[in-house]
């Protein structure tokens, strides 16, 4: 097994997955965003977000907290530390990647 | 291939989205300008003589309006979407005002204006702008104390609207909430209005800052119009929450 494969390998298959990968993305540039604009955003239906919603705190990701804004009720998703630094380091894994099969084409 | 705004960008322009911060940030300018204006059209030949003491009120009420908008406008603006953006289009939470004050990398920034950061995970434009607002309504003010109005004096007053639209426009350029041409040209020319309204020197700074706020609260309210026609709320069905 070259050492490439070992790295792709390693790869966080929770966020690798493309649904939850765009909600990863979206949640790191904001600091908490709600379902509804979650849903507009990554062009997801409800019963898909929802499923990846649940993968994602279930591995302790993200945080779910259902809250008021005026009597407006939300379901506020936001980053968890767990979840910035799984995010980062799979960023870095991917782009140190793609960077060393760019170089040897 | 275009280079797609990152979402921590599409937050900020969602930010705007709705025209809400433009009416929030328009209206105090207004208030201020207009309570003035409205004050020297009612008792012009009487109180023209306490222009010293005016002058300081203005500086003050401005600095009030300036400290409004500076530290509540961001709990202010929450309440208003809370009642019209976040049941439509959903509700993201852009990070923390980055309080920035002037300083030589500011200026910079107007004679090279940079495209939007790697880490957009700040918004600061809203901040920035607010700055600018400061600095145009402050500027002519001080302008104005320390002049004794002259017809040659007062073109550097009147000079002040479309300058303060070039370095807007120049600034906002390639942010995430940018001053059109189109936009920056109908600020630019309010200024000629202050020659047509006949209005003594020392009273230009409250209609320049009545009429920055009318250009402001123009602007806004033409944009919830479209927001509002494209997000409708949504459908019984979509209301489910995870």
């Amino acid at each position: 097994m070259t050492p490439q494969a070992q790295e792709i390998a390693q790869l966080d298959r929770l966020i690798h997955e493309p649904a939850r990968l765009t909600i990863m993305l979206i949640l790191d540039g904001v600091t908490e965003a709600d379902f509804l604009y979650l849903q507009r955003e990554g062009g997801f239906t409800q019963g898909n977000l929802s499923g990846h919603l649940t993968k994602l705190e279930e591995a302790g990701y993200v945080e779910i907290e259902k809250k008021f804004k005026g009597k407006v009720p939300l379901t506020v998703c936001r980053l968890t530390s767990d979840g910035k630094t799984a995010y980062t380091r799979y960023s870095e894994r991917m782009r140190a990647l793609l960077s060393g099969s760019s170089k040897a084409d | 291939m275009t280079k797609q705004p990152s979402y921590g960008c599409r937050a900020v322009r969602y930010w705007f989205a709705d025209g809400l911060p433009d009416i929030v940030v328009g209206l105090p300018y207004i208030l201020c300008g207009g309570s003035f204006e409205l004050f020297r059209l009612s008792a012009y030949g009487r109180w023209m003589n306490a222009h010293e003491s005016l002058r300081w009120l203005e500086l003050a009420l401005i600095c009030v309006a300036s400290g409004f908008l500076m530290f509540r406008e961001r709990r202010l603006l929450d309440v208003l979407k809370a009642r019209i953006t976040y049941p439509r289009a959903g509700y993201v939470q852009p990070p923390s005002l980055v309080l920035r004050f002037p300083n030589p990398v500011a200026i910079l920034k107007i004679l090279n204006p940079r495209p939007p950061r790697k880490n957009e995970n700040v918004t600061d434009f809203s901040a920035e702008t607010w700055w600018m607002f400061c600095f145009f309504v402050v500027t002519s003010s001080l302008l104005v104390m320390w002049m004794r109005p002259s017809p040659g004096e007062r073109w550097l007053v009147l000079l002040t609207m479309p300058a303060f639209a070039i370095v807007l426009n120049l600034v906002s350029r390639r942010s995430e909430h940018p001053c059109g041409c189109l936009s920056a040209c109908s600020l630019a020319a309010t200024g000629p209005l202050l020659i047509g309204a006949g209005v003594p020197a020392v009273w230009d700074p409250f209609l320049a800052s009545l009429l920055l706020g009318a250009w402001l609260v123009t602007r806004g309210v033409l944009t919830p119009s479209r927001f509002l026609h494209m997000n409708p709320y949504p459908r019984a069905t979509e209301g489910f929450r995870a």
